[in-house]
């Protein structure tokens, strides 16, 4: 895998460890 | 406004002017003052990007948005990172290659000049009023919280961006860096200064477990409904396609990551924006609930808009209102005893408590709300041009009333700062189109480098007197911040379904593609107009209109020349 692709997969993994975490955070403090 | 305030303001404008006039010194080339000479490197590409998405309306409404309606709003940038993606894979490079002012140049080596032509126009339309727009909605807000003439603060705001914006693009990149630094410190000594003004036994995780049983830390909706326009859905299918017209095909994006030195500066650009971008909202959105949780304890003002409840007092509907607040007042009282016993609650860890306290204190809010809902309906009543949207003035509602001297006058100026970002941008932008794909497509096609500069710098003064125009000729800001998501709405559909075509469909032509772009127009405008579907799903409708439209279109053309090739073969 190129610099290029470890950076396309490192955005979208980020994003949806963002979801992830988002949720979270709804539930923890609903 | 205090001296101090009056200081920071001042001289934070002032310096960033001079920033910027200084950095756009000697801009002799079309390219040098279009695209920077493509010489900007990935911090200052993904800064500016940023920038030019973050409106002074960003700063003023998003905090207000999390105020009343909690942070679902952050959904609306989920599809974001993977339009960042998208872009970088598939238009950076075609862009780069070959060397386009404009991303409307493009679809004339794609197509033909047709298909530019409609849309670039769509664009010109499209920028040029919400341009204006974003001009004029920060000044009517802040004009009237600090009691400012409106006419001289448009005009005001007009200029510092005109003078910006005619040194050329460096100087609308670099001053973007610094007017989104500002922005952001803004917002942060904001929060910390909210946090500090909380009850002394209420922590910030007090405050946050307040607001979250108050339902404004609802961040995530996973249930999916067409009508709701921010749930994880919208905001990954629709927001997505918003973010792919608007950092694809909207040249005041597009004009960012074109100044990129190479092809990965510009990808690296639109990279950092997709990393950095739901933070930075989810942070916003955070001050707002935090201001929430600070008026759960100190008593809100039914209405923030000032001048609209001091321009009521004097109509008939005064007596009204002064009941209104007697209720308000009432009712807050009650809910603050409520929001305290499940404060102690938390304290005490005593989930049965916390439950009753928090369906009270929730009961008690509902009724606080529909008061403030009557208190809106008097407020349009007693003057049908006064703005019965409060949601834009609570944050800065709550800035000129708590926060102390000097911070008041930083986020006047963060405000500003974000006002001429988005704009400077968007003239920028006006201009290049005007001058790329109009006046030098069509009218002075072989004028020499020298020309076309000054036809840029007199194209960008055009805009912005324009953009003052637009804004001395709006009246209503609430409908009018609403109204420039949707009036987008409606092209932006259309605009991507025409990049989609030119990027993945190889085999439709120009004729195709413009009439596409047409029946798309048409079939938004109608969706618009006679069905209840929220915004966010016009961009989708419009892309997918489109793209099937020019490919049945394209299909015909295609059957209709084989069959009059085989009746001449039958001849």
């Amino acid at each position: 895998m190129n610099r290029l692709h470890r950076l396309y997969t490192i955005v979208l993994v980020e994003l949806v460890l963002t979801i992830a975490l988002l949720y979270l955070f709804t539930r923890a403090f609903a | 406004m205090r001296t101090i305030d009056w200081v920071v303001f001042i001289t934070t404008l002032v310096l960033i002017v001079i920033y910027g006039i200084w950095k756009g010194r000697k801009q002799k080339s079309l390219e040098n003052y279009l695209l920077a000479g493509r010489t900007m490197r990935w911090p200052t590409i993904a800064l500016s990007i940023m920038a030019t998405q973050a409106s002074a309306i960003t700063f003023l409404s998003t905090p207000g948005q999390a105020y009343v309606d909690g942070m679902r709003f952050v959904q609306f940038y989920l599809g974001l990172p993977i339009a960042m993606v998208l872009l970088s894979i598939v238009a950076v490079p075609i862009y780069h290659r070959l060397k386009v002012y404009t991303a409307y140049e493009y679809l004339e080596t794609r197509f033909g000049v047709s298909t530019r032509t409609i849309t670039a126009t769509l664009f010109l339309i499209q920028r040029g009023i919400s341009t204006g727009l974003t001009v004029y909605a920060p000044a009517v807000i802040v004009s009237l919280v600090l009691g400012w003439n409106i006419h001289l603060t448009n005009v005001g705001i007009g200029i510092l961006i005109i003078l910006i914006t005619i040194r050329g693009t460096k100087a609308v990149s670099h001053t973007h860096v610094q007017q989104l630094l500002i922005a952001m410190g803004g917002m942060l000594v904001a929060l910390i200064i909210i946090v500090r003004s909380l009850p002394h036994d209420v922590s910030l995780i007090d405050a946050m477990k307040v607001a979250g049983h108050m339902g404004r830390l609802n961040a995530i909706d996973l249930h999916f409904d067409l009508k709701t326009p921010y749930n994880l859905w919208s905001g990954l299918i629709g927001g997505g396609l918003v973010a792919l017209s608007y950092f694809g095909c909207d040249q005041a994006q597009v004009q960012r990551y074109l100044t990129g030195e190479t092809a990965e500066q510009s990808r690296l650009g639109l990279l950092f924006n997709g990393m950095i971008k739901v933070p930075m909202q989810f942070f916003i959105l955070f001050v707002g609930a935090m201001v929430f949780a600070f008026f759960q304890f100190v008593a809100p003002p039914l209405f923030f808009n000032s001048a609209a409840r001091a321009n009521l007092g004097k109509t008939q509907y005064a007596a009204q209102y002064d009941k209104l607040e007697a209720m308000h007042r009432a009712n807050f009282s009650a809910k603050t005893a409520e929001v305290r016993k499940m404060v102690d609650a938390i304290h005490a860890g005593d989930s049965a408590a916390i439950a009753s306290a928090t369906a009270n204190a929730r009961a008690l809010q509902q009724r606080e709300e529909s008061t403030r809902r009557e208190a809106a309906t008097l407020i349009k009543k007693s003057d049908t041009h006064s703005d019965d949207n409060d949601t834009n003035y609570v944050f800065l509602g709550f800035v000129v009333r708590y926060l102390p001297a000097g911070v008041v006058g930083l986020i006047l100026a963060s405000i500003f700062c974000a006002a001429m970002s988005a704009t400077a941008s968007g003239l920028n932008s006006l201009a290049s189109t005007t001058v790329v794909d109009v006046y030098r497509r069509f009218i002075a096609r072989d004028a020499h480098d020298d020309h076309h500069v000054l036809a840029s710098k007199m194209a960008t003064f055009f805009w912005g007197v324009f953009s003052i125009f637009v804004g001395e000729f709006a009246t209503h800001v609430g409908s009018l911040v609403e109204a420039v998501n949707r009036f987008g709405s409606l092209f932006y559909g259309t605009i991507l379904g025409v990049f989609v075509l030119a990027f993945f469909f190889t085999a439709v032509g120009d004729v195709a593609a413009s009439w596409g772009a047409a029946i798309s127009l048409a079939v938004v405008i109608l969706v618009a107009l006679f069905t209840n579907i929220a915004w966010l799903w016009w961009n989708a409708v419009g892309c997918g209109v489109g793209v099937m439209a020019a490919m049945v279109i394209q299909k015909m053309m295609v059957s209709g020349q084989s069959s009059v090739v085989s009746g001449q073969e039958s001849l």
